[in-house]
């Protein structure tokens, strides 16, 4: 290869080690992306080679590059037309044999090459013995050996690529030329170990408590141990806004004010909340991943999940929705298909978030006898079940046409998963919440904020009073101030639209706060009923709508709160996670089509019923 | 790249005939199929060897080993490709 090198890609198949690879010759050098309006991840860095900086990219990984996936298509894209200088052909070396058909397809591209073998570890431990020199002369490329999570042969790797040529044509012999270049085949299997584990972990009645027990684990992980620094948070960040609020007087400047404490701090807030939830989640599932477990739980619950449109995997993101919806869908990565994937996303907010529980909390002890109020609860959740399970047969019917994606799935062995293997995704997808999401989020915080506190004059700090009959001034005064706002207008202006629902202004204003983040709902309906203490004891809410509104309106505000508007935090998720605002705003607005559309049914058809 | 085999003389069974525990060599997968392609893309060859592992829950997917390699296929994937017994007193 010339010394005019400037971009190396890496190609090889799902779970050869490529991204252990790719992370220990880039290092903290490296930049994640997405594919534009796909769900298929993009890795670039750079690496020191002889005197220069050389961009390298990590390309989707994929079963060669003739088959029809996103994957196969971008990496033929990106090494078409992509200006690359040289490939790193990683091959799993306990499985030569199956990654070598593709040999002759790479060589095809008559790109410098280097053949890297990663895995060799195992390779070795399982006896297998290859002449490498032999192979090296047969392919007319530089093989080496590396050990990808260890970053073993890393040097090495750097070095072949300064004498990467283009490969010899090899046709069909690969199998032979494998064979002559074997001195000793693997003597014991690399799946023995994984064969006695699966014995147990894949068994037809052991196999399910396993997986329901890992699953807890997880989910007690992610959201109850997760609650506790999520606690800290919001005390710091409430500390954090008293402080400010104490030192900086209403008097001075108090449009900054508000917009710093109502806007930037809560929104700041309201996207750092959610850290421990996906940090801790992203580690659990990264452990699932890479120890293999994964594989076997598709095993599990391929045939259950597939009568519904999705592949077994896609339970995970799902009942992680149950939590909140923005890491499951960041969790739907986990799933190999693209409409997969998609799919996954689209039907995510269906599932009855945690937020969703404070609204369910307020309306149904409101609007339910005692005796029916746990009924009530769990149709809410099964309604949000049921339309995310039957949506998918209906998308793919309809938008995402298509064959089925094939299963064909490959089992790697159990592996231990490395710390830093581990500490490196659980930052990255940290990291890239708090970038990409996080900017979306806290603009439109900042635009929610607005839209509901201006116009309005803001309140003066009232004359000394007494303390009760000032609280509850202010809770008159934010009430004005809330009517008036522009989502208080807007919500008078479109009460019409919603109407047929059987919601007044006062909802509908309730419900655009509801965007910011779905528990917003509750604390809205306080302040237009200008009530203390939305969040300890509800009681005198509860009483003032259930005397307001009847059965009809609260069934058709809870269809329409479980099924329309995702959050702006899972509006935010979905676009970055499918490349694409198309994706984001499809699912934004047909959720909520459809919620309109079942709430409006809901209140119509209950009041036919209930003589309403 | 199949091995020369007599097919006549064997019989030619589909893998969602086997028992779990029951091995068979491949000898026909469909080249034109998008399952075919995935099979062959994995390194899946007629001539291998195909041992089924075991069968999930539901009837699907299905565990086979090929040669090493360990793969879960759907019943409906794996309808269609083709194997016979390694050794014919298998087939009873
Ligand atoms: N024993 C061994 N494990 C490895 C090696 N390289 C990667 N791994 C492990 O293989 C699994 C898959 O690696 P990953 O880099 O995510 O593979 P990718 O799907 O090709 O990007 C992880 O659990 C890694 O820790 C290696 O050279 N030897």
């Amino acid at each position: 290869m010339s010394s005019a090198v400037l971009r190396i890609a890496l190609f090889g198949n799902p779970n050869c080690g490529k991204t252990s690879l790719f992370n220990a010759l880039t290092g903290h050098r490296q930049r994640v992306g997405n594919y534009a309006g796909v769900t298929v991840e993009r890795r670039s860095g750079t690496v020191r080679l002889g005197q220069r900086t050389v961009e390298v990219i990590d390309l989707p990984g994929s079963y060669g590059l003739t088959n029809q996936s996103p994957e196969a298509l971008i990496a033929q894209r990106e090494l078409r037309e992509g200006e690359i200088d040289a490939l790193v052909f990683v091959v799993d070396a306990t499985l030569l044999r199956q990654s070598l058909v593709h040999f002759s397809a790479m060589a095809d591209l008559a790109l410098p090459m280097v053949l890297c073998l990663n895995m060799a570890d195992q390779a070795q431990a399982s006896g297998q013995e290859l002449d490498l020199g032999q192979l090296e002369r047969e392919l007319g490329v530089p093989v080496i050996e590396t050990v990808g999570h260890r970053r073993l042969g890393v040097e090495q790797l750097k070095n072949a690529l300064l004498r990467a040529t283009a490969p010899r044509s090899v046709g069909q012999d690969i199998a032979a030329i494998l064979a002559r270049a074997l001195r000793t085949p693997a003597q014991r299997s690399v799946f023995a170990a994984s064969q006695r584990i699966d014995r147990i972990v894949a068994h037809r009645i052991y196999g399910w408590p396993i997986f329901l027990l890992l699953m807890y684990g997880i989910f007690w992980l992610a959201f109850a141990v997760g609650e506790i620094p999520m606690g800290w948070i919001e005390a710091g960040i409430a500390r954090l806004s008293a402080t400010i609020a104490a030192h900086w007087s209403v008097a001075t400047l108090p449009q900054l004010r508000s917009l710093i404490l109502d806007g930037v701090i809560a929104g700041v807030g309201g996207v750092l909340v959610f850290v421990p939830n996906i940090v801790l989640l992203f580690l659990a599932l990264a452990l699932l991943e890479d120890s293999g477990y994964l594989a076997r739980a598709s095993y599990l619950l391929d045939a259950v999940m597939q009568r519904f449109g999705l592949p077994g995997k896609g339970f995970i993101p799902l009942v992680t929705g149950f939590g909140c919806s923005v890491p499951g869908i960041m969790a739907t990565r986990l799933l190999e298909d693209e409409r997969d994937r998609k799919l996954t996303m689209f039907v995510l907010p269906l599932m009855s978030c945690g937020a969703r529980l404070p609204i369910w909390m307020l309306l149904v002890p409101a609007f339910f006898p005692r005796q029916w109020q746990a009924t009530a609860l769990f149709g809410i959740y099964s309604l949000g079940i049921a339309l995310a399970l039957l949506l998918p047969r209906l998308l793919r019917r309809t938008l995402l046409k298509g064959p089925p994606s094939e299963l064909l799935m490959v089992l790697p062995p159990y592996r231990r998963p490395t710390l830093r293997q581990l500490s490196h995704k659980v930052s990255e997808r940290a990291w890239l919440y708090l970038k990409k999401a996080g900017t979306v989020i806290l603009a439109i915080s900042i635009v929610m904020w607005f839209i509901s506190s201006f116009p309005a004059q803001l309140p003066q700090r009232p004359a000394q009073e007494s303390s009760i009959a000032q609280s509850g001034r202010q809770h008159q005064l934010a009430r004005d101030r809330l009517a008036n706002s522009f989502a208080g207008k807007l919500g008078r202006s479109i009460e019409p639209l919603f109407a047929p629902a059987g919601y007044d202004w006062r909802i509908v204003t309730a419900l655009i706060g509801a965007f910011a983040a779905k528990e917003v709902f509750v604390s809205q309906m306080s302040i237009v009923y200008a009530i203390d203490g939305a969040d300890e004891d509800n009681r005198p809410l509860r009483e003032k709508l259930r005397a307001r509104y009847g059965l009809p309106t609260a069934l058709s505000l809870i269809v329409f709160l479980l099924i329309a508007t995702p959050c702006m935090a899972t509006l935010a998720m979905t676009r970055r996670e499918a490349g694409s605002w198309r994706w984001a705003l499809f699912q934004f607005f047909g959720l909520t089509a459809l919620g309109y559309v079942l709430a409006v049914l809901t209140f119509q058809l209950s009041r036919i019923v209930l003589g309403g | 790249m199949g091995l020369p085999i007599n097919i006549q003389s064997k019989t030619v069974i589909s893998l969602t005939e086997l028992k779990p525990g029951q091995a068979a060599r491949i000898c026909h997968i469909p080249s034109d199929t998008p399952v075919g392609v995935g099979l062959y893309d994995r390194g899946v060859a007629e001539g291998q060897r195909v041992v089924l592992e075991r069968i999930a829950p539901f009837g699907s997917p299905l565990w086979f080993r090929f040669d090493e390699l360990p793969m879960l296929l759907r019943r409906d994937e794996a309808a269609a490709v083709r194997a016979h017994y390694d050794d014919e007193r298998e087939a009873k």
